[in-house]
C-alpha cells in the first residue's frame, strides 16, 4: 500500500489561557489516501476546524501542538515561516464554509486567482492566466476571460463556493481541505458542489478531508467517515459500516437523533421515542449550538 | 378542514421591497391556518419564507391583499404600538439572539410573555391560563395526534406540580429546563436551550398562532429534531396553530400535517405532508426533495438539478 497523501498522526492541541491550557484535540490521528475523501464529522465547537486549520498551520494564537502530519514524508508541524506559505494552496488547499474567507471582496476573481499561481508556481503573466482559466473550466464556472474581470459579489454564493474551490485547486496540490463547504448554500446548490467535489477527486486523484456537521452530506460524499467528539476521534471508518453498523454508542446516538438514519427517525411515530429535552445537548455550555468559524 | 373558519389566513399576498429594481419578494400567496395543526411552510433561501412570517405578523405591509386573524384584518405596525388582540400571534426566530433579549434574564423575558396573556385575559374579561383568545381550551385530540401522549404530562417528567402553571419556572420545566434557571441570561445557555426558552417566552403569550421561522436552522443536526418536536407538542398543548418554517424539510416532514412549498414568491405545491413528500408534483417540489442526501451510508450524491426555468410550471394541491 501507498503512503496517504496526508497523514495525522496522534495530533493533540491545547490552547494557553489565563487558567492554563484548555485541551482542544486529543490524539486525533487520521490518514486521507489518494482519491478518497475522508469525512470529519461531529458537533458544533467538537474540534473540526481546528484540526483542519493545524494541517495548514493557522491553529490559534495560543496553541500548544504536539503530534505529527505528515506529507510526502515532510511533517508539516516541523515547517515553519516562509516555507509553510509554501505549502499552503501548494501542497494544500482549503476551503471554507463561507466563500467570503477564501475570496477578497475588492478583488477581481481573475486577479485572485493569477496572484496566488504566480506567489506558488512562480510563473509568468500569461501563464498564470491560461491556468486561471483553466481552474475556472475545471469547477464549472464558465465564461473565461470575461468571468476573470468580474468581482466575488457578481457570483451566487454556489458560484462563489466554486471560485473558491478553483483557488484552491490552481496550483494542484495533492490534498484539500474543504471545511463545510457546502453548509451555507441551499440544497438544490450544495448538490452541485458535492458532485463537483467528488468528480475531481475522482479525475485528478485529489485527497479531500471534507468536514462538516450534516451527516447527510457526509454519507453522500465521504469514503470514510470519522466521528469528533469533545477533540477525540471515537469512531473512524468505511462510510456504509459507520452508518449502517457504528461501533461507538456516540455515533448511534447521534445517528438515532437524525431523519432518514439507519435507527433514526423515519416518521412520525418515531418522534414520541426521543427525548425532547436533548439529553447530551445540554452536557456542555455551547455543545448543540452552530457558529460560523 | 371545510366548514370551520381558519385562525390565521392570508389573502392573496403581495409583497414588494423597494429597491432598485424593486424586490418582487411575494407574488399572490394564500393559505388558511386551522386550529390544531401544524403547517410546514418549506422553500431555499429568498423564496419568501420570512417575508410571509412578516406580513402576518403585521411586521412588512403587503402590497396587496391582507392577513385575517379571526376574521378581522391584521392591521401592519406602523409607529404605534401593536394591537393587543395581535398578540395572539407569536414568533420564535433562527437566532434566539432575535427573540430574547441578552442583557435580561431569562425569567424576567418569560414573565413578559405571562403579563401579555393576563393583558389580553382582561380586556376580554376572561381568566389567562384558559386559552387562546375566544377559543375553548387545547383540544386533547390534537395533541394526542401529534405526540400520543397527553399533554402536560409527557411535557416535563420532571415537572415540579408545585409550580403555579402561569410561572416563568414552570414554563422552563415545560421546556426541559429547571426553575432556578430563570435568573441566568440567554448567553449562559447552548444554542438549543436557547431556542426552548424563546418558544416558552412565546408560548407563555399564550398565542393561538406561532410562527418558527428557520427556529431549528442554527443549532446542531442532532438537536434540530428535537426543538422542532417540543415547539410542536407545546403548541398542540395550548391549541396553537403552528407555522413552522424552513429551508430543511427532512425534519419539518416528521411534525408537520401540511406543506406549503414556496418558490420565487409562489406557493407551488400543497397539500397532506405524505402527499407531498412520497407524491411530490411540481417540478420545483421534485428537486427539492431529490436533493436531500439522506444519511443512509449509500453514497449517493443528491440530484443536480436543472436550470430554474423548468420550475415554472402550475401550483399543484394535493386534496386534504
Ligand atoms: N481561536 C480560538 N481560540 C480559542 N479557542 C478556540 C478558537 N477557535 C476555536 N476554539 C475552541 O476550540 C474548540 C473546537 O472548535 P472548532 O472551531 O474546531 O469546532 P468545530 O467542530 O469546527 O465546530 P463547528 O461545527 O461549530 O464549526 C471549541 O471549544 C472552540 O470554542
Ligand atoms: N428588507 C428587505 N429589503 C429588500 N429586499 C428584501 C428585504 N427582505 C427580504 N428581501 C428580499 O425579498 C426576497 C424574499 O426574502 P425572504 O422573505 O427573507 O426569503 P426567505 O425567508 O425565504 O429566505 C429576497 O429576494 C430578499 O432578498
Ligand atoms: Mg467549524
Ligand atoms: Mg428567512
Amino acid at each position: 500500500m501507498t503512503a496517504p497523501a496526508l497523514r495525522i498522526e496522534s495530533l493533540s492541541l491545547g490552547i494557553r489561557g489565563e487558567d492554563g491550557l484548555t485541551p482542544i484535540l486529543d490524539q486525533v490521528s487520521l490518514d486521507v489516501g489518494r482519491g478518497e475523501v475522508q469525512g470529519l464529522a461531529g458537533e458544533s465547537g467538537s474540534g473540526k476546524t481546528i484540526t483542519g486549520l493545524t494541517v495548514i498551520g493557522l491553529e490559534p494564537a495560543k496553541s500548544e501542538v504536539t503530534g505529527h502530519i505528515w506529507m510526502d514524508g515532510d511533517d508539516l508541524l516541523k515547517i515553519t515561516g516562509s516555507a509553510l506559505n509554501a505549502v499552503r494552496g501548494s501542497r494544500v488547499g482549503m476551503v471554507f464554509q463561507d466563500p467570503g474567507t477564501s475570496l477578497h471582496p475588492q478583488l477581481k476573481v481573475g486577479a485572485q486567482l493569477t496572484d496566488h499561481v504566480r506567489y506558488h508556481l512562480k510563473v509568468g503573466k500569461g501563464e498564470a492566466l491560461d491556468r486561471a482559466a483553466a481552474a475556472l473550466d475545471r469547477v464549472g464556472v464558465g465564461g473565461g476571460r470575461d468571468t476573470l474581470s468580474r468581482y466575488p459579489h457578481e457570483f451566487s454564493g454556489g458560484q462563489r463556493q466554486r471560485i473558491a474551490i478553483a483557488i484552491a485547486l490552481a496550483c494542484d496540490p495533492a490534498v484539500l481541505i474543504a471545511d463545510e463547504p457546502t453548509t451555507a448554500l441551499d440544497v438544490t446548490v450544495q448538490a452541485g458542489v458535492l458532485a463537483l467535489i467528488r468528480s475531481l477527486v475522482d479525475s485528478l486523484g485529489l485527497a479531500v478531508l471534507f468536514i462538516t456537521h450534516d451527516l447527510g452530506v457526509m454519507s453522500a460524499v465521504a469514503d470514510r467517515v470519522a466521528i469528533m467528539r469533545h477533540g477525540r476521534i471515537v469512531e473512524n471508518g468505511d462510510r456504509r459500516q459507520v452508518f449502517t453498523a457504528p461501533a461507538h454508542a456516540y455515533t448511534r446516538e447521534l445517528l438515532a437523533s437524525l431523519p432518514g438514519a439507519a435507527g433514526g427517525l423515519r416518521s412520525r411515530e418515531d418522534l414520541a421515542r426521543i427525548d425532547p429535552f436533548g439529553a447530551g445537548e445540554g452536557s456542555g455550555e455551547g455543545q448543540g449550538e452552530r457558529s460560523a468559524p | 378542514m371545510s366548514g370551520r373558519a381558519p385562525v390565521i389566513a392570508a389573502r392573496d399576498l403581495e409583497v414588494t421591497y423597494p429597491g432598485h429594481p424593486p424586490v418582487h419578494a411575494v407574488r399572490g400567496v394564500s393559505f388558511e391556518l386551522f386550529r390544531g395543526e401544524v403547517v410546514g411552510l418549506v422553500g431555499e433561501s429568498g423564496c419568501g419564507k420570512s417575508t410571509i412570517a412578516k406580513v402576518l405578523t403585521g411586521l412588512v405591509r403587503p402590497a396587496a391583499g391582507e392577513v385575517e386573524y379571526h376574521g378581522r384584518p391584521v392591521r401592519p405596525l406602523g409607529v404605534g404600538r401593536r394591537p393587543l388582540a395581535q398578540t395572539g400571534i407569536q414568533m420564535v426566530f433562527q437566532d434566539p439572539g432575535s427573540s430574547l433579549n441578552p442583557r435580561r434574564p431569562v425569567g424576567a423575558q418569560i414573565q413578559d410573555g405571562l403579563d401579555l396573556a393576563a393583558k389580553r385575559a382582561r380586556r376580554s374579561g376572561r381568566r389567562s391560563g384558559a386559552g387562546p383568545v375566544g377559543e375553548p381550551p387545547a383540544d386533547p385530540a390534537n395533541v394526542r395526534r401529534v405526540i400520543g401522549q397527553p399533554a402536560d404530562a409527557a411535557v416535563s417528567p420532571t415537572a415540579a406540580r408545585l409550580l403555579p402553571a402561569g410561572s416563568p419556572g414552570r414554563w422552563l420545566e415545560r421546556v426541559g429546563l429547571e426553575a432556578a434557571d430563570q435568573s441566568r441570561y440567554p448567553r449562559s445557555f447552548s444554542g438549543g436551550q436557547r431556542q426552548r426558552i424563546a418558544t416558552a417566552r412565546a408560548l407563555a403569550a399564550e398565542p393561538d398562532v406561532l410562527i418558527g421561522d428557520e427556529p431549528i436552522s442554527a443549532l446542531d443536526a442532532s438537536t434540530q429534531a428535537k426543538v422542532a418536536y417540543l415547539m410542536s407538542r407545546l403548541a398542540l398543548s395550548q391549541g396553537a396553530v403552528l407555522l413552522f418554517i424552513s429551508h430543511d424539510l427532512s425534519v419539518v416532514r416528521l411534525i408537520a400535517d401540511r406543506l406549503l412549498v414556496m418558490w420565487a414568491g409562489r406557493i407551488v405545491e400543497s397539500g397532506p405532508t405524505e402527499a407531498v413528500w412520497s407524491n411530490p408534483g411540481h417540478p420545483y417540489t421534485k428537486v427539492l426533495l431529490g436533493a436531500i442526501p439522506a444519511p443512509d451510508g449509500a453514497g449517493r450524491l443528491p440530484l443536480v438539478p436543472p436550470s430554474a426555468a423548468a420550475f415554472d410550471a402550475p401550483p399543484v394541491i394535493h386534496a386534504p
